[in-house]
């Protein structure tokens, strides 16, 4: 039989035609795995740049609401001692950065006894709920040293750890002795 | 045999490129919808931020100005602000928000005397204290250039208007008109009559320059009956608004006591904002008696010698309390129980060593 003979017959059986299958139905599959393997990396690159995307959003967030909690905090430890419940003033002739005692022991008093009970719809704890949020407000007597006194005068605890303090020297004045004293208002912040 | 292998050869060939095109399509069209997603998230929450920092900005703005004792200010801000204040009892939802944002910040405690909605290019602040006659609280006055406040008097130097026009924030628009007819409309954002009782009947005419469609919503009218014919009084305020084509509608009557809640009634010049954020003053006025009684308790036992002074104090404050607890409150009582307060405490400041009440 001539050899062209048989290659003809080769390439018209049946088992020639499957080889040539099976490298196409090879070929297609190793294409389609290409393609599936490429769209899940790219998933993944898109996956990653997003969790990298919003964690720094978050760490930029934070900071943001550090950011506001310290210029809120500066902002009340100063226009705390120009409230009315508190500041020393003579006919509306306001003393700067002066803290009235006997206004002090009533304040304290007045938002002390609320601090314990839950009176949500009391007036004053709402308004200084408002005024203030999750902070601590103390007042503490330095100079002079014989009868130092310290104040609570306001406290509602936060929910997680996170705290920014204030320190600000203040004048303490007892409008029933007419003296004056040297004290510290702490503020603390809560998250 | 051959024909039929080669032709499913070739449909299988077209199936696998039918179904490449297929999968590039629809996994083409899945990452183009997600990051079109992405962008359109991403636009409405950089606006809401955008929202959210102007609000932060101004939030603070506020609060310092309360701290701060008196101060004027003209601020540059583009975005509109809408206020809402809502009482129920003693309780308050008071809001507002600024720009697209949807968030609102909450001023349940404070006072902010506006109109419903300020919109434009800069903001008018004045902060001033609400006294009664002592300390009770800070007031914030908001207004902008684009709303004109139109005194309305046959005097042209009439008192009351005077101490109005000083007592609302500088740069305000003031205008003056003997008549309301014919007022010219120069397209305010806002236009408020503000009027003497004794003009009433002013009212009753319609106004034939904001007779248009567009001028819905856009002209108010204050009618203000002091006692005395002082700002530094108590009495009534009716608010009225403009209906174009019927005239002005009554919208309701409230009572003031002192200049600083006759100013925010012209500034606000809407009825319900100013009966909530004044009923918000009321409350705090309560609280503060509240203290100054106590602390005047803890006086008359540091200092007995000045106890009838400070017993005669706390009945006045005793009144005051009584009368602005009423429903309505009955400002008629509680204003000349504040002058006797100050009248004492002036006599404990000039003639005694006595602690003085504020």
């Amino acid at each position: 039989m001539p050899i062209d003979v048989l290659i003809i017959d080769y390439k018209n059986s049946g088992i020639f035609m499957e080889k040539i299958r099976r490298q196409r139905n090879r070929k297609s599959q190793m294409q389609i795995s290409e393609t599936i393997f490429a769209v899940i990396i790219i998933v993944v690159i898109i996956v990653i740049g997003l969790v990298f995307y919003s964690k720094a959003k978050e760490g930029s967030l934070k900071e943001g609401m550090r950011e506001a909690r310290m210029e809120r905090l500066v902002e009340l430890a100063h226009a705390l001692t120009s409230w009315p419940e508190l500041e020393c003033s003579v006919r509306e002739t306001r003393e700067f950065d002066c803290v009235d005692m006997v206004k002090l022991d009533v304040l304290t008093s007045v938002l002390g006894s609320e601090a314990g009970s839950s009176k949500s719809s009391d007036y004053s704890f709402n308004y200084y709920y408002d005024l203030i949020g999750r902070a601590r407000i103390t007042v503490n007597q330095v100079y002079p040293s014989s009868g130092k006194r310290s104040w609570i005068v306001y406290e509602r605890k936060g929910t997680s750890r996170t705290e920014e303090t204030i320190t600000l020297p203040i004048s303490l004045y007892d409008p029933t002795q007419k003296r004056y004293a040297l004290g510290i208002l702490e503020l603390k912040m809560y998250e | 045999m051959a024909s039929t292998n080669f032709a499913l050869t070739k449909s299988r060939k077209g199936f696998e490129l039918q179904f490449n095109w297929l999968f590039v399509i629809i996994g083409g069209a899945i990452l183009l919808g997600f990051f079109f997603m992405l962008i359109t998230r991403m636009t409405s929450n950089s606006e809401e931020e955008i929202g959210l920092s102007s609000q932060q900005d101004i939030d603070s703005l506020f609060r310092a100005n309360q701290a701060a004792s008196e101060t004027q200010k003209f601020i540059r801000f583009d975005k509109k602000i809408s206020f809402f204040c809502s009482s129920l009892g003693n309780d308050f939802i008071s809001e507002y928000y600024v720009g697209a944002s949807k968030a609102s910040t909450s001023y349940n405690y404070r006072v902010i005397f506006a109109p419903s909605f300020l919109n434009s290019q800069e903001i008018i602040l004045k902060s001033s204290p609400f006294k009664a006659p002592f300390n009770v609280m800070p007031f914030i006055y908001l207004t902008n250039k684009h709303t004109e406040f139109v005194f309305v008097s046959q005097d042209a130097n009439n008192p009351l208007f005077s101490q109005l026009a000083s007592l609302l924030p500088m740069n305000s628009t003031i205008n003056k008109a003997a008549s309301i007819s014919s007022y010219k409309n120069t397209n305010y954002d806002y236009t408020v009559f503000v009027l003497n009782f004794s003009d009433k009947d002013l009212l009753d005419s319609k106004l034939v320059n904001f007779d248009k469609p567009i001028d819905i919503g856009r002209v108010y009218a204050v009618l203000l009956d002091p006692a005395g014919g002082i700002a530094d009084s108590y009495g009534d305020i009716a608010f009225y608004e403009y209906e174009p084509g019927s005239g002005f509608d009554e919208l309701g009557t409230a009572g003031f006591m002192g200049s600083e809640l006759l100013t925010g009634a012209v500034v606000s010049h809407d009825y319900k904002l100013y009966s909530c954020e004044s009923r918000k003053a009321l409350l705090r006025l309560n609280f503060t008696l509240e203290l100054h009684k106590k602390k005047l308790e803890q006086y008359s036992l540091s200092v007995p010698s000045c106890a009838s002074s400070y017993d005669r104090m706390m009945q006045e404050m005793n009144g005051i309390q009584a009368a602005i607890g009423e429903e309505k409150p009955a400002f008629d009582q509680a204003y000349p129980l504040i002058r006797d307060i100050e009248m004492l405490n002036e006599y404990l400041v000039r003639s005694t060593e006595c602690p003085s009440m504020y």
